[in-house]
């Protein structure tokens, strides 16, 4: 049986390809229209997910999408009804799911909706491996859900408690990033990455947000939110709470702001910790799945699989809502079949293939010169770790897209992760962050005990751990001595593999600089015309895509200064007529 | 907002009533009384709202900005200065002007517009404000001063705030320009009651109800209050407005043969398919030059489609000029242009009579000086035409158009006769060249056969002959693989001030062949090289599997829609054949494995052709279906392959497309207004692989 999961019309659309109970492919519409987060229908990657899986819109059994429009639609009309609000509520359109994955995907046969967190807890439930299982979520809300508890079994997903919309950990702590100026919805990493140069001191008043947290449950003091998408997410009451005026965006970042992420992100963490160990008591398994946009934040993550009671525990790969495309597909081939993967996922590429011929083609029409090692794989790699072993900035395009918001070694920009200026550079070069965003590490399984405070594998990025005292790993250290470790198994990625490893031959440290591959305000790039485009504009001094290798200094100056002028210029798949195009 | 103890119970059970098709009309027209009431409240209470429709989008727009400019004050008095905090891209869609001194003791000229008004394809060689400025010093005895605030694609409501701020400049005259994006505008359908209107207008009338509605109970009215605003100018700051009738290239523009043009909206299933055989008459008659028969059929066609198509105009109007009544040929072309003016489909010549008409009456019934281009811009010859000497598509100017143009706007504003040149003095025969090149590369992209597009490059060697070395530039940059910034030809063509504004859009384009491949013919034609220099070079390897839908790679390919409505993963056919390019280096034996569904079609299937060989047939149904079809190395040929698919005429039921469209509209949506012929997912050809190659 061919189902087909489709998430979309609120944050990262995404659509996914579940084949007799196997993942055959999952990509992020946004990698495809270029504008991030993208929320249309996952119309590109709806094509992108039937061509890896070979099959045709014919052959499709069943459509599952993540949510359930009517249950949205109920929580939408409480908003507007109870604030006299207009906007921020978005469309009220309960028909808009089934009525597009009609009209713009030309899908009409049967179609399951499967609710928010369910398919959530579904997208790590079923990629966990594991028999049984708890299951937690937490996100900002799906239809009226903020924070779920369920089991897994052989009988499927149950989620048993859920918190009710508004009191949401994911509001809670998006309010704060409002308050510290960032973007909500986006930016929330960001607050993770300031809290480590701040202390909790406004921990006390924060809690005060929180009125009841027993049990599984949670309430919010609703006087200091504002849970509208337009303008900001608190009111003045937060503003007298804090004795602390909200940072206006593009202000400095002061102690104050430093301090108010370190109390907020604990505060997260001491929440979730208490729902998690609740959870461990009622139903106590050996195994948790946990999944919703709140799974993200990798240093609150490793708390929770240290504190939280359970043996063994799983993040998919997208936790967020674009994993729901996925989640949705798997709960209804299951439901329908019985059919779900036996083993984990511990692979996140599940997205197109890159091959580097296109980039070929381009590069052969422009005489630009490049080597290619098609057939010479260990050539390529030798060659690309002698690059990074000097210093050198390398973009790294190869392989299928991974699914998911981290670049995993298929879509990314590596470096020497023990130059303390790699970090600095890199920055000037594409990521132009800020300063206090620390850059990812990504090492060989077998080895991450050495370097990292590891004791299990992490193979989406998702764990915040102490980098060893002496590991000599500056550029991805964080002020706070941490790191956001990817490991990378030998058997679930060779080529990323030995490339670390004869890296960590030149070195002494199987360990790269591994950070996503796009400049900022753009999606990762998906095929090889965007890496190069991405590596020319960025100026990175050399990009693997497939099995070319590509200098910078070998690239004509006429690129780098036409895509530096025309970037700008407009939204490469906003137009549809030819007028519009060229004005 | 405290929630209720049991937030889902009531609010769920509400969603369950108002969850479908009319339920989210009801909960979209509460919304919208809800504003309204809100707004009301607001103007009871003095505030902003309701002031102009950007008062609400902008509430905190400093009032002394005009456009990209702010005012500043000099010691000559009122002048401008660039807005520094706006985006390149921002910046780049209006009028290249730095800054305005105070005027001095000069009248003050304020040219206002959309990108005819800002020179399209011309600026910054030249552009009617310069020209309008150098007319003036030529002609008058005093001093004018020519301020530029033309915004490339402005619509009406921006406009409107533009003449508006433009109260602040201390002008003397303001001269509009614009008319061309006011009826895109209304498809934008921004409020429910606008959206209303254009439902009971279809529901009543059909889609000449619709179109019916747009225009007098949407667009007049909007523009009527555009107009107001201009005498609400003049009275309070005496500046003297002088409107521009835009005219449009009636025998230069060609609905027919081009690609993805729309044919005919929805009719019922026995009149459409009357309707195409008439068409089919009708273009066979005008080849063989029986014009009574055009005329007969044509005629025939309208009443059938209710004016609503530009077919049957277009080709009685070619006949009517092959007979010599230059009068009645006007009126059919004039006919053609108007027909989907205002039916919401995709449709470039968007300035009806109507509109023209309403500007004249205007002007009349106020004393409002105006220059009408249609008279302007006539040909010597046959006055009731306009010239195409002075178009570079369906309504940009050339240089002798420009030329013309402001030399008439000259003599209105000054009282004195100022004869035109015959062509713009400050526009070089290099510069001219140029323009026609880009004339030729937009009416490409804007899908014109090679009929249209030709003429352009014709023009563009006759100007100066050596601009074959750019049109050779352009024949590669179209050739290579890859976007179009990795051609090293694309600075070249950049390079030309006047093309910077194309083919810095362009670089990102992925290729298209389909759109392209008329220009690339007309090219290669023309620099007389071999056809198979018009495939991509990368194509000289063995051909691999090929995805002739660019659905994926481009927002301008086979994906993209003929309508208002959402584009859409798949291909569907609003009209009778879909044609694809094929390139191939040499020919090649292959499947070509159709993904294809065809819904409202009949019992007949859809017949596909390889340059003209049948090579099977696809048979209807609902569901989606893969059919491969064998093509044998022998109906293929080096360079283009034009694989067809001849869809059966559909079974389309009027009354269920104008249901659904009346219901899309009532939730904000754009209607769809077409028929549906079929349905393509994908189309690719698969070489077989030949002996001795991988
Ligand atoms: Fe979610």
């Amino acid at each position: 049986m061919i189902v087909v999961g489709v998430s979309a019309f609120y944050h990262d659309s995404a659509c996914a390809v579940v084949v007799d109970g196997e993942v055959v492919a999952a990509s992020q519409e946004e990698r495809y229209t270029r504008r991030r987060f993208e929320r249309g229908v996952p119309m590109y990657a709806y094509r992108s997910c039937l061509e890896q899986a070979g099959i045709g819109p014919g052959d499709i059994d069943m459509v599952a999408y993540y949510e359930n429009p009517t249950k949205k639609l109920g929580r939408q009309l409480w908003m507007l009804l109870a604030d006299g609000g207009d906007r921020g509520v978005g469309e009220l359109d309960a028909m808009q799911p089934a009525r597009e994955i009609r009209d713009r995907l030309g899908y009409d046969g049967p179609l399951a909706v499967v609710d928010h967190h369910e398919a959530h807890a579904a997208s790590a439930f079923y990629c966990s491996g594991f028999d049984e299982a708890a299951l937690f979520t937490a996100d900002a809300v799906g239809e009226w859900t903020t924070t779920s508890c369920g089991v897994g079994s052989a009988s499927g997903v149950e989620l048993r408690q859920q918190v009710p919309f508004p009191h949401s950990l994911g509001l809670l702590y998006s309010t704060v990033t409002s308050y510290l100026g960032f973007s909500v919805n986006s930016d929330e990493y960001k607050v993770m990455g300031l809290a480590a140069y701040g202390r909790p001191r406004y921990l006390g008043a924060l809690a005060q947000l929180v009125l009841n947290s027993a049990d599984g449950d949670l309430r919010l003091d609703t006087r200091y939110f504002r849970l509208r998408a337009d303008g900001a997410m608190y009111t003045a009451a937060l503003t007298d709470l804090l004795g602390l005026p909200p940072r206006p965006v593009r202000a400095p970042i002061e102690a104050v702001h430093r301090d108010l992420a370190a109390s907020v992100q604990l505060l997260l963490e001491e929440l979730l910790l208490e729902k998690v160990r609740y959870l461990h008591g009622i139903y106590p398994s050996d195994n948790l799945c946990y999944s919703g946009g709140v799974a993200h934040n990798c240093v609150a993550n490793t708390k929770l699989r240290r504190g939280g009671g359970f043996r063994n525990w799983y993040v998919p790969p997208a936790p967020g809502d674009a994993g729901g495309a996925l989640g949705a597909a798997l709960l209804v081939q299951h439901r329908e079949t019985g059919a779900r993967p036996t083993t984990a996922l511990t692979d996140a590429r599940l997205g197109p293939f890159c091959d580097g011929r296109g980039a070929a083609r381009v590069l052969h029409a422009a005489a630009v010169p490049y080597e290619d090692f098609a057939g010479r794989e260990e050539a390529l790699l030798e060659a690309t770790a002698d690059l990074l072993a000097a210093g050198t900035v390398v973009g790294w395009c190869r392989g299928q897209m991974e699914f998911g918001p981290r670049a995993l070694g298929s879509r990314s920009i590596l470096g020497d992760p023990r130059d303390a200026g790699m970090r600095e550079r890199i920055n000037r070069l594409v990521k132009k962050r800020e300063e206090f965003r620390p850059f990812a590490p990504a090492v060989v399984a077998e080895r991450a005990g050495e370097f990292f405070d590891l004791e299990v594998p992490s193979p989406f990025m998702l764990e915040a751990v102490a980098v060893r005292p002496g590991a000599g790993l500056p550029a991805v250290t964080h002020v706070d001595g941490s790191a956001r470790v990817q490991t990378v198994e030998r058997g679930t990625d060779p080529r990323f593999h030995s490339l670390l490893e004869r890296f960590g031959r030149r070195t002494g440290v199987p360990v790269l600089l591994n950070t996503s591959f796009n400049v900022r305000g753009e999606p990762i790039v998906r095929d090889d015309v965007d890496a190069l485009s991405c590596f020319v504009r960025a100026g990175i001094d050399v990009l693997v895509v497939g099995d070319l290798l590509v200098r910078q200094e070998d690239v004509p100056g006429v690129w780098r200064e036409y895509l530096a002028r025309a970037g700008s210029y407009h939204d490469r798949l906003a137009h549809n007529d030819a007028y519009s195009f060229f004005v | 907002m405290e929630p209720p103890s049991d937030p889902s119970f009531l609010s769920d059970a509400l969603a369950r009533l108002l969850a479908d098709e009319r339920g989210t009309a009801t909960v979209r027209a509460l919304r919208e009384v809800q504003r309204a009431v809100a707004g009301a409240e607001q103007r009871r209470r003095g505030g902003a709202a309701g002031t102009a429709p950007d008062a609400a989008r902008h509430p905190a727009a400093p009032p002394l900005h005009v456009g990209a400019w702010r005012l500043v004050d000099t010691e000559h008095g009122r002048g401008l200065r660039r807005r520094a905090e706006l985006t390149p891209a921002e910046l780049s869609v209006w009028a290249d002007v730095d800054e305005v001194p105070g005027k001095g003791d000069a009248a003050r000229v304020v040219l206002v517009g959309e990108s005819t008004a800002r020179g399209y394809l011309l600026d910054p060689v030249t552009n009617p404000t310069r020209a309008l400025q150098r007319h003036l010093d030529t002609v008058a005895d005093r001093r004018f001063q020519c301020l530029d605030l033309a915004r490339t694609s402005i619509d009406l409501p921006d406009l409107h705030r533009l003449v508006r701020a433009s109260g602040h400049l201390d002008a003397d005259h303001l001269v509009v320009l614009a008319g061309n994006n006011w009826t895109t505008w209304a498809y934008e359908l921004s409020g429910l009651g606008d959206a209303t209107r254009l439902a009971d207008g279809l529901r009543r009338d059909g889609y000449p109800g619709l179109r019916r509605a747009l225009f007098d109970e949407v667009l007049n009215p909007r523009i009527g209050a555009f107009l107001d605003e201009l005498l609400r100018l003049r009275d309070r700051t005496g500046v003297q407005p002088l409107l521009v009738i835009p005219e449009f290239n009636l025998t230069g523009w060609s609905p027919v043969g081009g690609s993805r043009y729309v044919d005919v909206p929805t009719l019922r299933p026995d009149e459409l398919r009357r309707w195409y055989d008439l068409r089919a008459r009708a273009v066979a008659a005008l080849a063989a030059q029986r014009w009574t028969a055009v005329q007969g059929a044509a005629r025939e066609m309208v009443a059938l489609d209710g004016g609503l198509s530009p077919v049957p105009g277009y080709l009685l109007g070619r006949a009517l000029l092959a007979a010599g009544d230059a009068a009645a040929a006007r009126q059919a072309f004039e006919q053609s242009r108007d027909s989907l003016c205002g039916l919401m489909v995709k449709y470039l010549p968007r300035t009806p009579r109507m509109i023209q008409e309403q500007l004249v009456t205007f002007c009349r019934e106020h004393d409002v000086p105006s220059v009408d281009l249609r008279v302007t811009l006539a040909r010597a010859d046959q006055p009731e035409l306009p010239d195409e000497q002075c178009f570079l598509d369906y309504c940009h100017l050339s240089d002798v158009g420009v030329e013309r143009a402001m030399a008439e706007v000259a003599g209105r504003l000054t009282g004195r006769t100022v004869v035109p040149g015959a062509t713009d003095p400050t526009v070089g025969a290099w510069q001219r060249a140029v323009s026609l090149v880009l004339a030729a590369t937009y009416n490409a992209f804007c899908g014109q056969p090679a009929e249209t597009v030709r003429p352009y490059l014709h023009r563009a060697v006759e100007a100066d002959p050596d601009i074959v070395d750019l049109l050779a530039s352009l024949a590669r940059l179209l050739s290579r693989p890859g976007p179009m910034w990795s051609s090293l030809d694309l600075p070249r063509l950049a390079r030309e001030p006047s093309a910077a504004v194309m083919f810095e859009r362009l670089g990102e384009y992925r290729p298209d062949q389909s759109r392209l491949w008329f220009l690339r013919q007309c090219l290669a034609e023309l620099l007389a090289e071999p056809a198979e220099s018009a495939v991509e070079v990368a194509e000289a390897a063995p051909p691999s599997e090929v995805e002739l839908l660019d659905i994926a790679t481009t927002p301008l390919g086979g994906g993209a829609v003929l309508n208002y409505t959402d584009p859409r993963c798949y291909l569907q056919a609003n009209v009778p054949t879909t044609e694809l390019p094929l390139g191939l280096p040499r020919p090649a034996a292959g499947c070509l494995r159709l993904v294809h569904r065809c819904r409202e079609a009949g019992p007949e299937p859809a017949v596909v052709t390889v340059n003209g060989t049948p090579v099977g047939r696809l048979v209807a149904g609902r569901q989606w279906r893969t059919t491969e079809l064998a093509v044998g190395a022998d109906v293929t040929r080096v360079g283009l392959n034009t694989v067809r698919v001849g869809w059966p005429v559909p079974t389309t039921s009027l009354s269920d497309r104008i249901d659904s469209d009346v219901a899309a509209l009532a939730r904000g949506a754009a209607p769809y207004v077409l028929p549906v012929f079929g349905e393509l997912y994908s189309v690719r050809f698969v070489p077989y692989a030949v002996e001795g190659e991988a």
